[in-house]
């Protein structure tokens, strides 16, 4: 709707300036076509070469398996990995993040503000936040928390929030996370991060409540025992118990670059993103342990096991693993998969892989040295 | 067209019996000055024999495109914007006993990069190699991007600096561009001006040349293996081929002049028709340079045809001669009298080559018009040469007396010949059933199979080569090590107004066209500044491959385009080009891809936005793809509109019309069924070859119908006039088949693959007709001709005579009967 009013104002402009120029305007003002719909507002493209576009994430929906990416594309796998169909997808933008609770409730964010929801297993799926309406969103939530004060600092924010607003929807959502079918968080970039408690019906704005005064992108949300973590650019990581849901506590980290993964399992959190820096805390995150890492590639994806085991993938495809306990990464001395994102377990313990190059898979046999099975994390 | 019979009814006489002021004007202002004739004949050939040795070989196939198309139209108005086109070479320098990261593999890439760096006409600002200090790494840091040559600093070839190279390149994104997707090669990328710093324009033969010498150089060492691509490449191989195809001219004398030889047994005469003839082919070429053309791959053809179409009309004088000297003639006499019989005939069939050839004007490709121009002129210069000249020349001869009364000798015996008895069969109406028959069941095969034809090159690689060819082998090692289509498709977009080629509304129009095309099997990939938005938002987020999209963020888009390279879009910022990278150049993928795009563009284009077609040699091959379908279709229905025009003035009879024409639209046919099964599509190399094949091959029919239809008229039975005719211009028919189809068939061995294409389909083409003529042509008589042939009234000549083949033995036969 918004691009069919830009159109509609830029046409009447031209009329405008025909007319002004003393040029009859039913000869030459065009017929109105339909044009090109904002990818936004333009369903996704059937497409042939699926496994072959950008994939930037990959999760599993009960025995399904889901992988999403450049331009609206949803794929869908039933016999773990082998073949794929296509979801019906409203939007055309790229989809960074997805998330299941179960094999019928899934969520998917992405580019230009959007999060999407399925209730059949990812095969039809509707929008529930765009870009311009998390903006407003933000708006009127620090406009209310500003109204009537003086805090200069709340001012601040309400300004930003306009100029969020005026942006439109240039911004990423890079994370998503649904714990059940009503409560989830979805974080993006320069520190935006909405929660809903009713399945995505309505989300609440928490980028006044976290301690982001830099706005910092959110790339990571990973959870365990009952916590959630999130990471982000300049060393940010946020802690939030069950006792006091959402209420993000930011915890010191030994690294002030971007972490693009964080993942917990077992009493083990791990942390990892440029330059393959990559930390591990057992203690709930007071303490961070240094993984050496045998490569200055940033770690784009990780995953700790049930048993506390490590697996790493960083953005030269290598895939690097850690028992638990063990500090020094191993290469596994896979065949490397060009820029990859995101990884999934498979049934068997092997691994799918989703990068700019498409989806590739590993079995399980090249991944020894890496325990089995676990969910993977973000 | 018509000459009276009574002209040819000459008694051989000696010199002192001859009349030196018979025979019509033309003939006594040529036979009473025959000195000033050959004086004259010597001057021109030395004139234009100087002009045909300023002819240069030019292998530039720009000549192929058809101008007038509006795709082509639109890439010429933005050829020189289209940098992501330019001219440039790839030299992969392969090792193939293991990785590039190796010592002695480093230091061989540095001396190959060194020397060709040196190379007169390389853009060295732009040229690339591992060594070359433009390919750098870049790595994302806490502070920021850093980064460097991707040689490190102190590469002393040690283990420690090779490992730290392979690091470097990994961080470079090289690999599939300079490095091999297996890291055993990588390529030096070696832009080329097109002009060199003197003035002079870049010469492709003599780079090519240069860069075999370092690939020999190299190669002989041992230590690597160099692949060379690049449109210079080309037309270095083209270049290559021509000097080759030149040989190959010398090869077709010697088999043609075999053939005469042998038909004739005089060495004199035999001598002086391929004399005759060269000097026809020399005065043709004079005559192309001096309009100002090159030798091209195409007119380069033109020789042979005129050389064997020189030789069949000579030697038809020739017998004429013989035959005279061997009834008793002066030599003098029988060269007059066989030019006052075969002139006019000669005269006409020369014409009517000429307009054949002439019908190819039409078609709006340069290089079939300048084939047109040099085969008419060509076949004009024969009239001279051939005509004129031959007789002079064998007036002083004459022919070896023993092959005189040999002619003489065989002539009688010929009609008793069992390859002409078992073609009278066909005038029954058993064996005509069965050779319609059969004709129409072949017919039929070849229609189905012909259905099948494809338009455009089916091969990969460089369709002017051969696809074993060293070039198209070097073509597919970039495909399988590199990744790199050598067949691109670019879609120009113009835009104009406010923000030009960043525009958002622009950039995401071509965004997503290019997610359309990538739907299409075909595609192998695209490449766009939308793209590139997408890869450098990636890249300024620390490499976090979440960010690919084209964001609504115009600021952004214009920080990036800022930086981009000028490939994708112009200096002026009003025009992007989207790269269609293929996976072939085949008729359907094109066709996928530009319907695609005028679909898109359809409902898409605005005022400020316009999608344009086509640049790329994909691009260019799909305009002339739909050039060639058209001409195809314009160019059979012409040339068979002149052929059945030419056959109805000569015969007056739409049924001897008919008889002429279905044995050629048989081999037509075949011809495209042939076209299937050799893999071999319909392109600008074949359009001509219809005209020749069927405006040469109508020539048997017009030797033996016309004898035919002749005697008929005189009451015989189609059998005996069959048979009459046969003793007459069989031999001859025999004769030229002969030599057209070996003047043309070394072709076949041609570097040049479309060279090879036209050999082998005009050898074709020039037999079946001949076979079509020889025994089709009976059995459509019986049907169509028996008893149907009108007595001749009063006002009608009483014989046709149109050919000088027919015109010969006519008369001969005659004084042969008379002697009886």
């Amino acid at each position: 709707m918004v691009a069919k009013a830009l159109n509609n104002k830029r046409s009447l402009l031209v009329c405008g300036l025909l007319l002004a120029a003393g040029i009859a305007v039913a000869t030459v003002a065009e017929p109105p076509k339909a044009g090109l719909a904002e990818a936004d507002q333009r369903p996704a493209l059937a497409s042939a070469q699926g496994q072959h576009a950008a994939v930037l994430d990959v999760a599993a929906a009960g025995k399904r398996l889901v992988a999403v990416g450049e331009r609206g594309l949803i794929m869908l796998s039933d016999d773990q990995g082998q073949s794929w169909k296509q979801a019906q997808v409203p939007v055309s933008v790229s989809l960074t993040s997805v998330s299941f609770v179960d094999d019928q409730f899934g969520w998917a964010a992405g580019h230009y503000g959007m999060v999407l929801a399925t209730r059949d297993g990812g095969q039809h799926w509707e929008v529930q936040l765009d870009g311009s309406r998390a903006a407003r969103l933000v708006l009127d939530d620090v406009r209310s928390r500003a109204d009537g004060s003086s805090d200069q600092r709340l001012l601040r924010a309400v300004g930003n929030a306009q100029r969020l607003v005026e942006d439109g929807p240039d911004k990423p959502f890079l994370d998503i996370y649904f714990s059940d079918r009503q409560n989830g968080l979805v974080v993006g970039a320069y520190g935006l991060i909405f929660a809903t408690t009713d399945g995505g019906i309505s989300w609440k704005p928490l980028n006044s409540q976290i301690d982001n005064p830099g706005e910092r992108h959110l790339y990571s949300i990973a959870s365990a025992d009952h916590q959630l973590w999130l990471a982000g650019e300049e060393g940010l990581l946020f802690r939030a118990d069950q006792q006091q849901p959402l209420q993000f506590e930011r915890l010191s980290t030994p690294y002030d670059g971007s972490f693009f993964t964080v993942s917990a399992a077992a009493g083990r959190v791990v942390v990892a993103g440029l330059r393959g820096n990559a930390f591990e805390s057992t203690d709930n995150g007071t303490n961070w342990e240094t993984l050496s890492v045998p490569s200055e590639a940033s770690i784009i994806a990780s995953e700790v096991g049930s048993q506390g085991e490590l697996l790493l993938v960083n953005q030269a495809g290598q895939l690097l693993s850690a028992n638990a306990g063990q500090y020094d990464l191993q290469n596994l001395g896979n065949q490397p998969v060009m820029a990859p994102s995101s990884m999934v377990r498979l049934a068997d313990g092997g691994l799918l892989l989703g990068s700019l190059q498409g989806l590739s898979r590993i079995n399980s046999a090249a991944l020894k040295g890496a325990a089995t099975a676990s969910a993977a994390g973000h | 067209m018509h000459t009276s019979d009574n002209n040819l009814d000459l008694a051989p006489v000696s010199l002192d019996q001859f009349d030196r002021n018979s025979g019509n004007l033309l003939e006594r202002l040529l036979f009473n000055n025959r000195l000033a004739i050959i004086v004259i004949c010597v001057l021109v050939t030395i004139g234009l024999g100087w002009q045909a040795s300023q002819l240069r070989l030019n292998a530039n196939y720009e000549k192929t495109i058809p101008t007038s198309h509006p795709y082509i139209a639109n890439f010429l108005e933005h050829r020189d914007e289209l940098r992501g086109l330019g001219n440039a070479v790839r030299i992969a320098v392969e090792n193939p006993k293991g990785s590039l990261y190796d010592a002695t593999y480093m230091d061989t890439l540095r001396q190959i990069s060194d020397e060709v760096f040196l190379l007169p006409g390389v853009d060295r600002a732009g040229m690339k190699s591992l060594w070359t200090p433009n390919v750098r790494w870049i790595g994302v840091t806490e502070e920021g991007l850093e980064g460097g040559p991707v040689i490190p600093d102190g590469y002393d070839g040690s283990a420690d600096s090779l490992a730290q190279l392979e690091a470097n390149v990994a961080r470079s994104g090289e690999i599939g561009q300079l490095v091999a997707l297996d890291g055993k090669a990588t390529i030096i990328y070696v832009p080329l001006l097109s002009q060199l710093p003197d003035g002079t324009t870049l010469d492709y033969e003599v780079l090519s040349k240069q860069l075999e010498d370092i690939r020999a150089k190299y190669e002989a060492a041992g230590q690597v293996s160099i692949h060379v691509t690049g449109f210079a490449k080309i037309m270095g191989d083209l270049i290559h081929g021509l000097y080759e195809v030149l040989t190959f001219f010398v090869i077709s004398i010697l088999i043609v002049t075999t053939i005469v030889y042998l038909y004739t047994r005089c060495v004199i005469s035999t001598k002086l028709v391929v004399t005759s003839s060269l000097i026809a082919v020399v005065w043709q070429l004079g005559l192309i340079s001096a309009l100002g053309y090159n030798l091209d791959p195409y007119s380069m053809l033109v020789p042979f045809l005129v050389f064997a179409i020189g030789m069949s009309h000579g030697a038809q004088k020739m017998n004429g001669i013989m035959q005279d000297i061997g009834r008793g003639a002066h030599k003098y006499v029988a060269a007059r009298y066989t030019f006052r019989r075969l002139f006019m005939a000669g005269l006409t069939a020369l014409l009517a080559d000429a307009v054949g050839f002439a019908v190819l004007l039409v078609i709006d490709i340069r290089v079939i018009q300048e084939l047109a121009i040099a085969a008419s002129l060509g076949v004009g210069v024969l009239i001279f040469t051939n005509l004129i000249l031959l007789p002079i020349l064998l007036s002083y001869t004459g022919v070896s007396a023993k092959a005189a009364k040999r002619s003489l000798r065989k002539e009688k015996s010929e009609a008793r010949a069992p390859l002409w008895n078992f073609l009278d069969l066909f005038t029954r109406r058993g064996p005509a059933m069965v050779a319609i028959g059969l004709a129409v069941v072949i017919a039929g095969a070849g229609y189905m199979g012909s259905k099948q034809l494809k338009i455009g090159d089916l091969d990969p690689g460089a369709p002017e080569l051969r696809q074993d060819s060293a070039y198209n082998r070097d073509v597919a090692f970039m495909t399988e090590h590199f990744g790199a289509s050598s067949d691109v498709f670019a879609v120009m977009v113009e835009t104009a107004g406010n923000g030009g080629c960043a525009n958002y509304e622009a950039l995401r129009r071509v965004d997503a066209l290019e997610w359309q095309l990538r739907q299409l099997p075909g595609v192998v990939s695209t490449n766009s500044l939308a793209m590139l938005n997408r890869q450098v938002l990636t890249g300024l987020n620390e490499g976090n491959p979440k960010w690919f999209e084209l964001i609504k963020n115009q600021s952004m888009l214009n920080f990036v385009t800022a930086s981009a390279p000028r490939g994708l879009y112009n200096d002026a910022c009003d025009l992007l080009t989207l790269y269609v990278y293929l996976a072939d150049h085949k008729a359907d993928t094109l066709t996928a891809v530009v319907n695609k795009v005028e679909e898109f563009a359809a409902a898409n284009n605005t005022a400020d936005i316009q999608f344009k077609l086509a640049a790329g040699s994909a691009g260019i091959e799909a305009a002339t793809n739909i050039v060639v379908k058209d001409a195809w279709r314009d160019m059979l229905f012409m040339v068979y509109g002149a052929v059945v025009l030419l056959c109805f003035i000569t015969f007056r009879s739409w049924r001897a019309v008919i008889v002429a024409i279905l044995p050629l639209m048989l081999t037509s046919v075949l011809a495209e069924a042939l076209m299937v099964m050799l893999g071999m599509g319909v392109k600008v190399a074949t359009l001509p070859v219809i005209a020749l094949g069927v405006g040469i091959g109508v020539d048997y029919a017009l030797y033996i119908l016309s004898v035919t239809l002749s005697r008929m008229e005189q009451g015989e039975s189609l059998s005996d006039a069959y048979q009459h005719a046969l003793a007459f211009t069989g031999k001859v028919v025999l004769m030229t088949g002969l030599t057209l189809a070996a003047g043309v068939s070394t072709w076949v061995f041609s570097i040049i693959k479309f060279q090879a294409d036209m050999g082998v389909l005009l050898a074709f083409m020039f037999l079946w007709n001949m076979v079509g003529a020889m025994v089709l042509l009976p059995a459509l008589g019986h049907f169509l001709l028996q008893g149907k042939v009108r007595k001749p009234g009063a006002g009608t000549p009483q014989v046709v005579v149109n050919n000088p083949a027919a015109a010969a033995p006519v008369v001969a036969t005659r004084k042969a009967a008379a002697a009886q």
